[in-house]
C-alpha cells in the first residue's frame, strides 16, 4: 500500500496544495486541521528496565526495529483519520540526539532520557566538531536509514527533534549554570554557541542526505510539509532567558541554522511566547510552531492568541492544541489563512470524539 | 551536659556528650509516626525521638494565620486567595500532602522602583507575638529556635514570578533590590518583634532563643539559582543584617538553603552563619563528609541524612549504617547536628525514619 492508494478521505495531493496555501498564506475556506503526534521509544518504561535506569546509555544499546512495528501501527491507524496533516515519522523523540553526540551522556530515568551535564568548565573545554564517525551519528543515520527503507515511499521521514544550540548548551553545563553563564561569561558562551550551531547544521545535512524527498517535498517532525528540505530549530530553554538575551545569545546562531536549510518551521512552547517578536525578525524563517500549553501552566489563550495573530501577519503558524475545545476555539477565533491547528495526541488508541472531530471540520469544507 | 550545652557544644565545634537531634518533618508525616508509636502530641513524638531542639512560633509568618491581625486578605472565587505579600495563592492537593502554590504574583509587571515602593507592604505589626514568651518557657531545657523565616530571596521572586524576578536581577537590578530591601526590612521588623518577646521570658528567669533560623533556597538538584556574584550582589547585605541582628542578641544563627551551594558557603560564613541546613546529600558537591573536610572547623552541619534516595527506599539497616558514618565523621569535635536533608516527606516509610532516630543510640 502507498500513501495515495490508503483509504483516507483527502488525497495526498489535496493536502499538498492546502499547504502550499497555508506556505503562501493565501486565503482559504478554513485552516488545515489534523492530529499530531511523534513517534517515540515503544514501551519506554520496558526499554529503560532493560538497558537499566541511571547509568549512561551506549548508542549500541539502541536498535531501530524495536521502533518499526509501532510506526507501522501509527501509520495504519493514521490512514483512517480525514487530516490535512501529512504525517512524517522521525527517530525516536526521546532521545536527545544532539546532546549525545556534543558528548552528554544520556541516562534513563523512569519516563524519559536525560542529557546529563557533563562540562564543568570552559577552560580547556572540548570542541564541538562534527564527526562522521561519532557513534550517536552513526546511530542516528542507522535509525534514519531504517526509517527511510521502512516507508519506501509510503510515508516521509523527517529529522529528529534537534534541540538547539542554547539548549544543547543547557545540558552541557546544567540550564541554571548556563543561565548565569549568560550574564557572567558571555564571550565563552558565544564561542560555543558558534560551534554547536555549525555541528547542529552539519547532523542535520547528513540526516537530509539520507532522507528521499516525499511527493516533491519534506516534511517536518512537527508536520510541515515544504517544497525542499525543511528543520525544525529549537531552544525550549528560551522561556528562562529574556527577549535582549534571547537576541544576544541565541538569534545570531538561529540565524545561521535557517539560513543553512531552504526551509525552517521554529519550534517553541507556549512559555517562549515572549521570544516571539525576536524569531519572526529571522529572514529566512519559513514558519512558527507553538505548542499552546494553558492547561499545564502555560500563558492563558488570553496572551496566546493575539501571539498568534501577530504571526500569522507575518508568517505561516503551526499551532499545537492540547485537546479538541482549544483547537475548536482557535479555528473559531483566528483567520485561516496561514493556520494550521493540530491536536496533540499521545496514542494511536483515541476515542471516537477524534474521527468525529476531523470529519466534522472536514465535511465543512 | 544538657541539652542546651550539647547544642552550643556541636554547633562552636567542640565534641558534645552525643551528636545533637532535631526533627522535621511534613504534618502528615508526624501523623503517621505518631499513629504507628501510640502518641498523642507533637511534644510526645519529639520527646520520644530524643529531640534536642525545639521551635518557637511565629516562624513562617506568611502561613500564619493564627496571628495575623492585619488587614483583611481577599480571597476568591476560585478558591485563591492572598498572603501578606499580596500574592495570590491556591492549595494544591498531592498524593501525600497540599502545598498552597503561588498562582499570581503583585508586582509581576513592575518594572520602576516607584512601583515597587507603592505596592502595599506588610508590616510586622500585623502578627501576634504575645505567645513567644510562654512558648520560650514551656521549652525550657531545650534549644530553642526561632526568628522570622527571612525568606528574602523566595519572597521577592514570589512577588514577581521567578522567571521575571530573575530577569529583574539582569536587566533591572535597581527594581530586584528595591523588592529585597522591602522583604529584608520587614523580617528586620519581625525579628525585633520576636527577640524582644523571646527575652521577656529571659529577663524573667526563663530561656531565651538560642537559634535564630531562617533561608532562602538559593541551590537547585545541580547548581546556583544565582552565581555568588549575584548572591553579593543583591542578598550578601540583607542576609549579613538578619544574622547580626540575632548575634547581637548571643544567637547562633541558622541559614537554610536547599540545594547545591557548595560555592555560597564562604560567602555564607563570611555573613555570620553559624550553622548550614539542611545539606542536601544528592545535590551536586554536597556530600556532608566531603562538606566537613573542607569546611568543618568554620561551619556547623544540620541534617545531611538523605531524603531523595536513602531513606525512601534503603533498608533500615542501610539507614542506620549511613546515619552513623555520618554522625562519626561530620559530627568529629562537633559540627554537626543529626536531621534530615528536607522536612520527612510521606514517601519515607516510617520503618526508616525510626531507623535514623534510634541510629545513635
Amino acid at each position: 500500500m502507498i500513501w495515495s492508494e490508503a483509504p483516507v478521505s483527502i488525497p495526498l495531493t489535496a493536502r499538498i496544495a492546502r499547504y502550499q496555501a497555508w506556505l503562501r498564506r493565501t486565503p482559504v475556506d478554513r485552516p488545515l486541521i489534523g492530529l499530531l503526534w511523534e513517534a517515540d521509544i515503544p514501551g519506554l518504561p520496558a526499554f529503560l528496565d532493560a538497558v537499566g535506569q541511571e547509568r549512561a546509555i551506549a548508542p549500541d544499546e539502541i536498535d531501530p526495529a524495536m521502533f518499526l512495528p509501532y510506526i507501522e501501527r501509527w501509520y495504519q491507524r493514521d490512514t483512517e483519520w480525514q487530516s490535512d496533516i501529512i504525517q512524517s515519522w522521525a527517530p525516536a523523540f526521546s532521545i536527545p540526539w544532539v546532546e549525545a553526540i556534543a558528548d552528554c551522556p544520556v541516562v534513563g530515568y523512569p519516563g524519559s532520557l536525560w542529557a546529563m551535564p557533563c562540562l564543568r568548565s570552559y577552560a580547556g573545554r572540548p570542541h564541538y566538531h562534527f564527526d562522521p564517525h561519532d557513534p550517536w551519528l552513526c546511530k542516528l543515520l542507522e535509525f534514519t536509514q531504517a526509517l527511510v527503507d521502512r516507508s519506501a515511499g509510503r510515508f516521509p521521514v523527517a529529522l529528529p527533534q534537534m534541540r538547539g544550540p542554547l539548549d544543547t548548551l543547557s545540558s552541557l553545563r546544567g540550564a541554571e549554570q548556563m543561565s548565569l553563564d549568560l550574564l557572567e561569561q558571555p564571550a565563552e558562551v558565544h564561542a560555543i554557541l558558534a560551534e554547536l550551531a555549525d555541528l547542529w547544521i552539519e547532523i542535520a545535512r547528513a540526516c537530509l542526505a539520507l532522507i528521499p524527498p516525499f511527493h516533491g517535498g519534506y516534511v517536518t517532525r512537527l508536520k510541515m510539509w515544504a517544497p525542499g528540505p525543511a528543520t525544525t530549530p529549537q531552544n525550549d530553554i528560551s522561556t528562562l532567558i529574556s527577549p535582549r538575551m534571547y537576541r544576544e545569545f541565541a538569534l545570531p546562531f538561529d540565524r545561521r541554522i535557517t539560513a543553512a536549510f531552504p526551509y525552517s518551521s521554529f519550534h517553541l512552547h507556549g512559555s517562549s511566547q515572549h521570544q516571539i517578536p525576536a524569531l519572526l525578525e529571522l529572514p529566512d524563517l519559513t514558519a512558527l510552531e507553538v505548542h499552546l500549553e494553558h492547561t499545564v501552566g502555560g500563558p492563558s489563550l488570553s496572551v496566546m492568541l493575539p501571539a498568534a495573530r501577530r504571526i500569522l501577519a507575518q508568517k505561516p503558524l503551526l499551532l499545537v492544541a492540547p485537546d479538541l475545545e482549544t483547537a475548536d476555539l482557535c479555528i473559531r477565533e483566528l483567520p485561516p489563512a496561514g493556520l494550521c491547528v493540530m491536536v496533540l495526541v499521545n496514542a494511536p488508541e483515541l476515542g471516537p470524539e477524534y474521527d468525529a472531530w476531523l470529519a466534522g471540520h472536514h465535511t465543512r469544507r | 551536659m544538657d541539652r542546651k550545652e550539647r547544642v552550643w557544644h556541636a554547633v562552636h565545634h567542640q565534641a558534645p556528650d552525643r551528636v545533637p537531634i532535631d526533627y522535621s518533618a511534613r504534618p502528615e508525616v508526624s501523623a503517621a509516626l505518631r499513629t504507628h508509636l501510640g502518641l498523642a502530641s507533637q511534644d510526645d513524638l519529639l520527646a520520644y525521638l530524643d529531640a534536642d531542639f525545639r521551635y518557637i512560633e511565629p516562624r513562617e509568618v506568611i502561613y500564619d494565620r493564627q496571628r495575623y491581625q492585619g488587614p483583611p486578605l481577599r480571597t476568591f472565587p476560585d478558591d485563591s486567595w492572598e498572603d501578606i505579600w499580596g500574592v495570590r495563592r491556591v492549595r494544591l492537593i498531592i498524593a501525600s500532602g497540599a502545598y498552597d502554590e503561588v498562582c499570581a504574583a503583585p508586582l509581576a509587571h513592575a518594572t520602576t522602583v516607584e512601583e515597587v515602593e507603592a505596592h502595599r507592604w506588610p508590616t510586622p505589626d500585623w502578627f501576634d507575638y504575645r505567645d513567644v514568651p510562654a512558648q520560650c518557657r514551656r521549652y525550657a531545657g531545650y534549644a530553642l529556635v526561632g526568628g522570622g523565616w527571612g525568606a528574602i530571596f523566595g519572597d521577592a521572586y514570589r512577588l514577581q514570578g521567578l522567571q521575571t524576578f530573575l530577569m529583574n536581577m539582569a536587566e533591572r537590578p535597581e527594581v530586584a533590590q528595591a523588592i529585597i530591601d522591602r522583604v529584608a526590612r520587614f523580617y528586620y521588623g519581625v525579628n525585633e518583634r520576636i527577640f524582644d518577646a523571646a527575652a521577656l521570658a529571659a529577663a524573667d528567669s526563663g530561656p531565651g532563643l538560642d537559634i535564630f533560623y531562617f533561608g532562602n533556597d538559593f541551590g537547585t538538584q545541580r547548581a546556583l539559582l544565582l552565581s555568588p556574584r549575584m548572591y553579593r550582589q543583591f542578598f550578601a547585605a540583607g542576609i549579613a543584617r538578619l544574622a547580626g541582628q540575632a548575634k547581637e542578641r548571643g544567637m547562633a544563627v541558622m541559614y537554610h538553603s536547599c540545594g547545591a551551594v557548595h560555592a555560597l558557603i564562604p560567602d555564607l560564613i563570611a555573613a555570620g552563619i553559624d550553622i548550614l541546613d539542611p545539606v542536601q546529600a544528592q545535590a551536586v558537591d554536597m556530600d556532608p563528609l566531603a562538606l566537613k573536610a573542607e569546611f568543618g572547623s568554620r561551619i556547623c552541619f544540620h541534617g545531611g541524612i538523605d531524603t531523595q534516595r536513602l531513606l525512601p527506599f534503603a533498608t533500615p539497616a542501610a539507614v542506620q549504617a549511613r546515619v552513623r558514618q555520618i554522625a562519626e565523621a561530620v559530627g568529629a569535635n562537633g559540627g554537626y547536628i543529626l536531621a534530615p536533608d528536607q522536612s520527612l516527606q510521606g514517601d519515607i516509610p516510617v520503618e526508616n525514619i525510626l531507623a535514623m532516630y534510634t541510629a545513635l543510640l
